[in-house]
């Protein structure tokens, strides 16, 4: 049995609306720690980890683990029909066929009350492991999604190089190439502007712009984006949620010949 | 191939597979089952396999593959083991049955097709007597056919210029096909005058023929043995020596007719193959010095051999000479038997001769002359055109249609008309590539020419029906000179006009899909008359110059040879030969004095509307048996393909509704062509008046149409001369059950138009359609009225077969189980067609829709039969590999089955997975089997050995008892077993029982009558399994075969554990290659090659998008790591399906359960079936249940969560598959 209460809809709306053109189906890992999902997007290049704490409703009860199979499309409907500021309650028998969705109104005593079909997914699990990354920036999220649409025209990858010097978000495309540098900024009045650079060692990497402007649908769900990057390893897109909950994407890197 | 019916065993397990995610994979490729896959599904309708479809299949696929970053190795088969030799050698027997069968069937439908056409003839005598009796019929179209008082009287379009005499005698004649032609009354040559200048006398041929002869036989010599600075070589003349020396060159540029094998074989040592090539390099360059000596030497161009002639006619010859003078130079000489011309008082009037000629009485052949004037000695030239007729190309054109289309107008036998039309512009297609490619360096193409090209591609985009059915032999131009190029294509047009058309038709389809390329090019496919088109164009030089001659016999002297003979043999033929450069009209003229000289008005016009390179003869004679064999072929096919479709008042009406039909649509081809719509209703207002009617509209492009339609309408009688017959010598030998078809050759009737009219027209235009039927209402004197309103019907019909036909095609060759379905839906159409018919209650329909029933049945049968007949050919191979050599791509000949090599890489880890459609792959231990690669967009299904073992509980060794039950390469299987009763068999004897050996067991005692049916009554299946094959199933001696189970597990493999290397595609290799096999322009290569390519290089330089599964360990389940793909679960088996695998993976549970429980006490006794692998398995699953952990762990990111984590994995495995938690269970044990 699961019932999660959800203070403001609009969370949940802006993390389906931030992945949905990403993954299609999924499923929602619900225990009692909280509400998680994991996907990779069909390619196999990026993938997708929410992790919604239990702290994040109240209250939040789930007895036993519980995947909910849901095509996001689908809960992306339903959702709509919720507007910003309404509860929302989500429900689930143990072993449930649908999802009941309760929106309530905390202006007039409007509750509309929603039945999503759920789907069986075979999805299986990745392990992510813990890693030390070399380079941590955080960063405004509206910059880091302007960086991503201006050199998107420009050509279909970006080099992002973290240097002791800031970090260069480079492109070379067919029209010519372009490159912005950003250097650690700390702004006292808007501490939401502020670039924080984390730096043990320099890391320069290529990535698929497609993906990183896919990414920064989620900005709206949190003014700060953490970038973090190792050799060898996914660049990791955080967005915050509320309190210790995130929205993270790992894409993989674009790689020479060489293995 | 494969495990018979296993893929829908195993279906449910498939895992759709994004392409993208297999970028930078490394796939074993199974290329045997390809290159049988193109063979057997890539057909053209009458089920002839299409040459070189393996290469253009390959080429797209692996376009393909690297598009999408995948890095192949192709593995082809080695030997087969015994074990499958002797399958294959049953298989074989079959086939040679299928051979006899063909044959058969084809004997069939004659039969089936001669008792129709009588019916109908009684059906139409009967008719005609009603007619006689009710003459007031509503149809006006039928009161005009009853004006017309007997038949006696009747006169018939055809016949307008005709005598009385004649027209009896013409229509007293009856048509076996349409080159038979009339007796004539007296033969050829009493039916020329003694000075005729058209006609040889038999001494003059041979001596003729002596001339080319003559330098023919130094090929036959071996060069080596020639000293060329003895006396003996130095006292020849100046000419033979310049031969022999030519021909020792080129001889010494080939291989010695050595295979690369053979060369290997003889050099193993790499350096002395150099050395040897080294050798020949210099005693090439030395006789290419001595021929240069000689050319200079002589101050002749010898060249130009056989006495420097250039061009000839009896009695008189022309030759360049040159001028010894002050002015040096060359000039044109004439030798002739009027001695004294050429001197100052009988100067040579070039003019002046003409016109002798011409005005003989019965002079039929000006053309010819003014042909002669204008030979093309390299080709090049056209011909003038008279000032009369204006000089723009496209007026030039326009008549040439109209030409042509008037003599479709007339409506006796035109059957082959329309053909030779487009024909004759293949042929000048041709020419002009032939020129294009050896004049290159001399001349550039004039705008007019390209206006041509334009006129004449046009042409081939209407009617690129015949692409498929004539592939091209392969044919490499291994020349490097330009004429000799040319002379190659010309000799060999038959190949080279094909390989044209297959890259127009294929032009305009999208690049990477075969399947669409196919599908689009049998939509537009029709009768197959074209394939045959391109006749064979000798030399476009001039006739048979014995200059190219000499450079092709080097090349090709046997087919050469033989048309030398030809030319010998046939004296008739002559007039042809020594008519050097003729028109279309001077096709028919030629043809009409060998069928019996019927009279024609001069025409000078005609002639001359033709360029003199269009057309060329040899050896007609020879060519016209095997002409009638493919005309008599083609008319069977096309009427099989017409009576299919015709409605049944459509089949009662007579031939000659078909051809005006087919006359009309031509002209709306016509129409297409010349976009000029007045010279259309010119065309018909000939039609309609059938006299010299003369639109001033027209203006000079149709000046010569009134004589010209004369000229046909007089000429057509006579069986249809035409150029066609000359395209034949080559391609006959090219077609390989030509004789199947041959036996069908009698139809008297068939008119192959039918089916050609929707290509030409492209989509039925309403015009086109109001065309035909208003063609056909004028004609109704011929055609019966109640079929005027069919014609667009017909059309319809026609293009809708066409359709559904392409349709099936292409689906077939996309999985060749998918035939079923088709087959199944022809059989549902078959049966719609008999309720309509019921239920309209006419019982004389549902006679015909017997015979067409039949037929089909009958067709059906002929083209799968011949399917079955062809081979996978070693040339095929080599073929393939030499294309994989050019993309760079690593193959390795399995030792061999390829499947096992293919499943033993996986093993190695040198590939990450097996493309293959072969469900024996599994048999042999493969996982990560990608099927139907090509067949989607982007979803490719994806089974993993793992994935049969966890769903299906179908371990290695029960696939392999399944494949005893079942069939495959290896054994026969049982007969009356599908693939559900397998399943059930399976799990009514598990392993742990005995499996197949309980099995047989428990059938001999039931066969035995030593078991009672009490003992199974509990039991339904063996109950019911008892009650179904009683009678039916008898066990083959030595069931279950051991040596299957061995064959399986132990195949002979090459287990080098040497990694593979990717090379770079040689992209101007590739274009040479597929312009020498297949006939692709450059530009046709590059549409797909360049982007792929390209984007090779992208990823090159911005390195290549990496996966995410690379980097982030998969926890749960065996494929998580690669093939991470949620399953699809919709798809639902039957009922029985189900149970039995229910059944089954009940059974693995207990055995599990008992393994893990006893494990102590019988491990030793556990049953063979359970060999190490299944134990590998359940380890791995072990590991799998271990990572789950991990990966709620990350999710939660607390420890506490761990036990609940796990409970909730467990849940999901049992709903996935019990056997993961009865492994646990057993564990906890």
């Amino acid at each position: 049995m699961l019932e999660a209460r959800l203070e403001q809809a609009n969370i949940l709306k802006k993390v389906v609306d931030a992945i949905k053109d990403l993954v299609q189906d999924c499923n929602f890992d619900c225990n009692d720690s909280g509400v998680a999902l994991q996907a990779m997007d069909n390619s196999h290049v990026a993938l997708v980890s929410m992790m919604l704490k239990a702290e994040a409703f109240s209250p939040y009860r789930c007895d036993r683990n519980i995947a909910l199979g849901v095509n996001l499309t689908s809960l992306t409907k339903v959702l709509r029909a919720a507007q910003n500021e309404d509860v929302l309650t989500m429900k689930a028998e143990d072993a449930p066929d649908s999802l009941n969705l309760v929106f309530e109104s905390s202006d007039n005593d409007r509750i509309s009350e929603y039945d999503l079909k759920l789907m069986d997914i075979d999805q299986e699990h990745l392990g992510i492991p813990e890693t030390e990354y070399a380079a941590t920036i955080a960063m405004p999220a509206a910059e880091f999604k302007r960086i991503c649409t201006d050199l998107a025209a420009m050509s279909e990858s970006v080099t992002i190089d973290a240097s002791k010097d800031g970090i260069k978000f480079s492109c070379n495309g067919d029209i010519g190439n372009g490159a912005v540098t950003l250097r650690s900024h700390s702004n006292v009045e808007k501490p939401e502007n502020n670039v924080d650079i984390e730096l043990t060692e320099p890391v320069a990497l290529t990535f698929s712009l497609k993906y990183l402007v896919n990414f920064c649908k989620a900005s709206a769900l949190s003014n700060q984006v953490k970038i973090c990057l190792s050799n060898e390893v996914p660049l990791l897109v955080e967005y915050n949620l509320s309190g210790s909950s995130y929205l993270r994407f790992y894409l993989a890197p674009k790689i020479g010949d060489e293995e | 191939m494969g495990v018979n019916g296993l893929w829908t065993v195993i279906q449910p397990c498939a895992r759709p597979t994004n392409l993208a995610t297999l970028n930078r994979k490394r796939l074993a490729v199974d290329a045997s089952i390809w290159i049988y896959q193109f063979l057997k599904a890539v057909r053209d309708k009458e089920g002839h396999a299409l040459r070189n479809s393996h290469v253009v299949g390959f080429f797209r696929r692996i376009c393909k593959l690297l598009w999408f970053g995948i890095r192949p190795v192709f593995v082809f088969d080695g030997g087969a083991p015994a074990l499958k030799r002797q399958t294959i050698l049953g298989r074989k027997r079959r086939r040679e049955g299928r051979r006899e069968d063909a044959v058969r069937t084809a004997g069939k439908l004659l039969a089936v097709q001669m008792q129709r056409i009588a019916e109908e003839k009684a059906e139409k005598r009967r008719r005609d007597a009603e007619r006689g009796l009710n003459k007031e019929r509503a149809n006006p179209a039928e009161e005009e056919e009853e004006a017309i008082p007997s038949a006696d009287k009747l006169v018939y379009e055809a016949e307008v210029g005709m005598s009385q005499q004649e027209r009896q005698r013409t229509r007293k004649f009856h048509k076996q096909d349409q080159y038979h032609l009339p007796d004539l009354e007296g033969d050829i040559s009493s039916m020329a005058r003694a000075d005729d200048p058209r006609v040889m006398s038999v001494e003059e041929l041979e001596e003729y023929a002596r001339q080319f002869n003559s330098g023919e036989d130094i090929n036959l010599y071996d060069f080596s043995k020639i000293d060329f600075d003895g006396e003996f070589f130095k006292s020849l003349p100046s000419a033979d020596r310049y031969n022999i020396l030519n021909a020792a060159r080129l001889r010494s540029r080939l291989r010695m007719g050595l295979s690369k094998e053979q060369l290997d074989d003889m050099f193993p040592d790499r350096m002395a193959f150099s050395k040897f090539q080294i050798e020949r390099v210099r005693e090439r360059n030395n006789l290419t010095q001595r021929l240069m000596k000689e050319a200079g030497m002589s101050g002749l161009d010898l060249t130009i051999t056989g006495g420097g002639r250039i061009a000839g006619e009896k009695d008189r010859e022309y030759i360049l000479v040159k001028n010894e003078g002050a002015e040096g130079g060359w000039a044109l000489g004439v030798v002739s038997r009027d001695k004294d011309r050429g001197e100052a008082h009988k100067p040579i009037d070039v003019d002046a001769l003409e016109f002798q000629y011409q005005n003989k009485d019965e002079e039929t052949e000006g053309e010819d002359d003014d042909d002669f004037e204008d030979v093309p000695i390299e080709g090049l030239n056209r011909l003038p055109k008279p000032s009369s007729r204006g000089a723009e190309a496209v007026g030039d054109e326009e008549s040439l249609f109209v030409d042509g289309d008037v003599s479709f107008d007339d409506f006796t036998e035109k059957g082959p008309e329309p053909r030779a039309h487009s024909e004759e512009e293949e042929e000048v297609e041709d020419i002009q590539r032939a020129i294009a490619l050896s004049l290159k360096n001399q001349h550039e193409i004039d705008g007019e020419r390209q206006v041509d090209d334009e006129v004449f591609d046009e042409v081939d985009r209407l009617t690129p029906e015949w692409t498929q059915k004539a592939v091209p032999e392969s044919n490499p131009l291994t020349s490097t000179s330009g004429r000799m190029v040319a002379h190659i294509v010309n000799n060999r047009s038959n190949a080279a006009v094909p390989k044209r058309r297959e890259s127009d038709a294929s032009s305009s389809e999208s690049e990477l899909d075969f399947q669409a390329a196919l599908l689009a090019a049998r939509k537009r496919k029709a009768a197959e008359p074209k394939p045959a088109a391109p006749k064979n164009l000798k030399n476009p030089f001039d006739g048979p110059l014995p200059f190219p001659k000499l450079e092709g016999f080097s090349l090709f002297p046997n087919k050469s040879q033989q048309a030398a003979a030809a030319n010998k043999i046939d004296p008739d033929a002559q007039p042809t030969q020594s008519a050097a450069e003729t028109g279309l009209g001077h096709d028919d003229a030629t043809l009409d004095d060998l069928a019996g000289g019927f009279e024609r008005e001069p025409d000078k016009d005609a002639p001359s509307s033709l360029p003199p390179w269009m057309t060329d003869h040899t050896d007609i004679r020879e060519t016209m048996k095997k002409q009638k064999e493919f005309e008599a072929e083609i008319n069977a096919e096309d009427r099989e393909t017409a009576l299919e479709e015709e409605m049944e008042f459509q089949r009662q009406r007579k031939v000659d509704t078909i051809e005006i039909e087919s006359s009309s649509d031509d002209d709306s081809e016509v129409e297409i062509l010349d976009t000029v719509p007045l010279s259309r209703a010119g065309t018909y207002t000939d039609e309609r008046n059938t006299t010299n009617l003369e639109p001033p509209s027209e203006g000079e492009a149709l000046s010569e149409v009134p004589t010209r339609k004369e000229d046909s309408t007089i000429v057509e009688p006579s069986p249809s001369p035409s150029p066609e017959p000359e395209f034949e010598d080559i391609q006959i030998p090219g077609q390989e059950s030509e004789q199947d078809e041959v036996t069908v050759t009698e139809l008297p009737d068939s008119s192959p138009e039918p089916e050609m009219e929707d290509v030409n027209m492209g989509p039925p235009t309403p015009q086109s359609a109001d065309d035909s039927l208003q063609v056909s209402l004028e004609h109704a004197t011929v055609s019966r009225p109640a079929e005027n309103p069919a014609n667009t019907q017909q059309e319809l019909n026609d293009k809708a077969y066409d359709d559904l036909f392409g349709d099936s095609d292409v689906d077939e060759y996309s999985d060749p189980e998918d035939e079923e379905l088709f087959a199944n839906l022809a059989k549902e159409a078959e049966e719609h067609a008999r309720f309509a018919s019921s239920l309209n209650n006419k019982s004389e329909k549902e006679n015909r829709e017997a015979y067409e029933k039949e037929l089909r049945a009958l067709r059906t049968q002929q083209k799968k039969d011949r399917r079955d007949a062809d081979e996978v050919t070693q040339v095929m191979i080599t073929e393939c590999q030499n294309l994989l050599r050019l993309f760079g791509i690593p193959y390795i000949m399995a030792p061999m089955e390829a499947e096992a090599q293919c499943a033993e890489l996986v093993h190695l880890g040198l590939v990450d997975g097996i493309v293959t459609d072969d469900s024996d792959i599994f048999l042999f231990g493969g996982t990560r089997v990608y099927k139907n690669m090509f067949n989607g967009n982007k979803l490719v299904e994806c089974y993993l050995a793992s994935d049969l073992e966890k769903e299906l509980s179908l371990s290695r060794e029960q696939l392999i008892s399944i494949a005893l039950l079942l069939g495959s390469d290896y054994t026969d299987g049982l007969s009356g077993v599908g693939p559900v009763t397998a399943l059930e068999i399976l799990s009514e004897f598990p392993p742990s029982e005995g499996g197949l050996a309980a099995f047989r067991d428990w059938w001999a005692e039931v066969q035995q009558q030593r078991r009672s049916k009490e003992e199974d009554a509990s039991n339904p299946f063996r109950r019911k399994f008892r009650k179904s094959n009683a009678t039916k199933l008898f066990l083959p001696v030595g069931f279950p075969n051991p040596a299957v189970h061995e064959a399986y597990l132990h195949p002979q493999v090459d287990d080098t554990p040497e990694a593979f290397q990717w090379g770079v595609p040689d992209l101007e290799g590739l274009r040479r290659f597929l312009m020498s096999t297949i006939g692709w322009s450059k530009e046709r290569t590059d549409e797909v090659l360049v982007p792929v390519i390209r984007d090779m290089n992208r990823r090159d330089v911005e390195g290549t998008q990496s996966n995410i599964t690379r980097y982030f360990e998969g926890g749960v389940g065996v494929g998580a790591k690669e093939a991470f793909a949620p399953r699809q679960r919709a798809a639902k088996t039957s009922k029985r399906m189900t149970q039995a695998v229910n059944k089954l993976r009940a059974n693995a549970g207990i055995n599990s359960l008992a393994s893990g429980d006893t494990s102590g006490e019988i491990a030793g006794s556990e049953p063979t079936t359970t060999g190490p692998r299944t134990e590998g398995k359940r380890k791995r699953d072990g590991q799998a249940t271990g990572g789950d952990d991990g990966v709620d762990e990350f999710a939660d990111g607390n420890g506490p969560e761990e036990e609940d984590g796990d409970g909730n994995v467990q849940g999901r495995a049992v709903r996935s598959g019990r056997r993961g938690k009865k492994a646990r269970i057993s564990a906890h044990h």
